[in-house]
């Protein structure tokens, strides 16, 4: 009991530092703004259109999730060693691994503050346009909410190890990969002539996270069903994913010489 | 505040920039990942995905297991 409240109070700290960030808030801003644009195509009729509002706006959110994983993330916990204002935390007895969790944490709540707010207008105007409210996009919300804490998992593992510039990027570069690994890289592996690249392409394929599995797009702006056995699936994925990185990240933290 | 206000409008630019290339990209490929079998209806998928769960799982044990040994030598050293 005593842990979770230091975890939380740790988690707090962060989340209000985050949300002064200049740049979540332009981003939020921005894509708020993309968003409100879709409404703007009134030369096609509604069916149509709003089926490009559910994919413009959702290419949208996700765009902005993953902004918002790397920001968050990645100068995290290296942005409060290099201010010195760790020292204070660690020096009471707080375990590493409850300070990476409780930063994470922090960093969740506001990237779930910011996602809730997108997920008012982009719902907002869909009622408007199919005069009720549609369950399955704010669940399809719910898993790039699940993506993002993927992508922050990594960007906090890697934000351990290098800068917060490069960590940034690797960052970025995961968030890319994850999302083209199966309808691209598997093709690419069948496709390679060289057992070299083949081995490389393996390699790359068995490290990165499944995020394409989390997006469920498509079946939001056609209407198709998804199995629940199969959105469990995912989100269990994502959930055991997020605490294995955390767990690595919480020993890497343990062991880092301050 | 100038420099400010100059900052907050190229970060601006570039968020523009990087946003309008985020939703082009989907808008143009929609036609042709249209015909593709999606993700939650291959078989493949879903058992690689229970698999890789099962896995990270482990792993997650094995590493949090690993960080409580961490902390106990921690303390005995204090």
């Amino acid at each position: 009991m005593h842990r979770l409240r230091q975890i939380l109070a740790i988690a707090r700290v962060a989340y209000l530092e985050n949300l002064r960030k200049q740049v979540l808030q332009v981003t939020l801003i921005l894509t708020i703004a993309a968003i409100g644009s879709t409404t703007l195509l009134s030369f096609f009729d509604v069916g149509v259109q709003i089926k490009i509002l559910k994919d413009l706006s959702l290419a949208a959110i996700l765009f902005c999730g993953g902004v918002l994983a790397v920001v968050l993330s990645a100068g995290n916990i290296p942005g409060e060693i290099l201010t010195h204002t760790v020292y204070p935390v660690l020096a009471r007895a707080v375990r590493r691994s409850d300070y990476v969790l409780g930063r994470y944490l922090g960093a969740m709540a506001t990237a779930a503050l910011c996602m809730a707010l997108l997920a008012v207008v982009f719902l907002g105007i869909l009622a408007v346009y199919e005069k009720t409210f549609d369950g399955a996009v704010a669940l399809g919300m719910l898993f790039i909410l699940i993506e993002v804490a993927v992508v922050a998992a990594i960007g906090t593992l890697f934000s351990l190890f290098v800068s917060p510039l490069v960590a940034g990027t690797l960052t970025i570069g995961v968030f890319i990969l994850g999302q083209i690994k199966i309808s691209f890289l598997h093709g690419a592996i069948e496709r390679s002539a060289s057992p070299a690249g083949s081995l490389l392409l393996k390699g790359l394929y068995a490290a990165l996270p499944n995020l394409d599995c989390f997006s469920f797009k498509d079946a939001l702006v056609h209407n198709i069903a998804v199995p629940p056995s199969y959105m469990g699936i995912v989100a269990l994925y994502g959930l055991v994913y997020c605490a294995f990185v955390l767990s690595v990240s919480g020993i890497a933290f343990a062991r880092k010489d301050l | 505040m100038r420099d400010s206000a100059r900052s907050l409008v190229h970060r601006a630019a570039a968020a523009a920039a990087a946003l309008t290339v985020a939703l082009a990209a989907p808008a143009a490929a929609h036609e042709e990942h249209e015909h593709l079998p999606h993700h939650w209806e291959s078989p493949g998928v879903r058992g690689e995905l229970t698999g890789q769960t099962g896995i990270l799982l482990l792993g997650w044990l094995a590493a949090a297991g690993t960080g409580r040994l961490l902390a106990r030598k921690e303390r005995e050293r204090c």
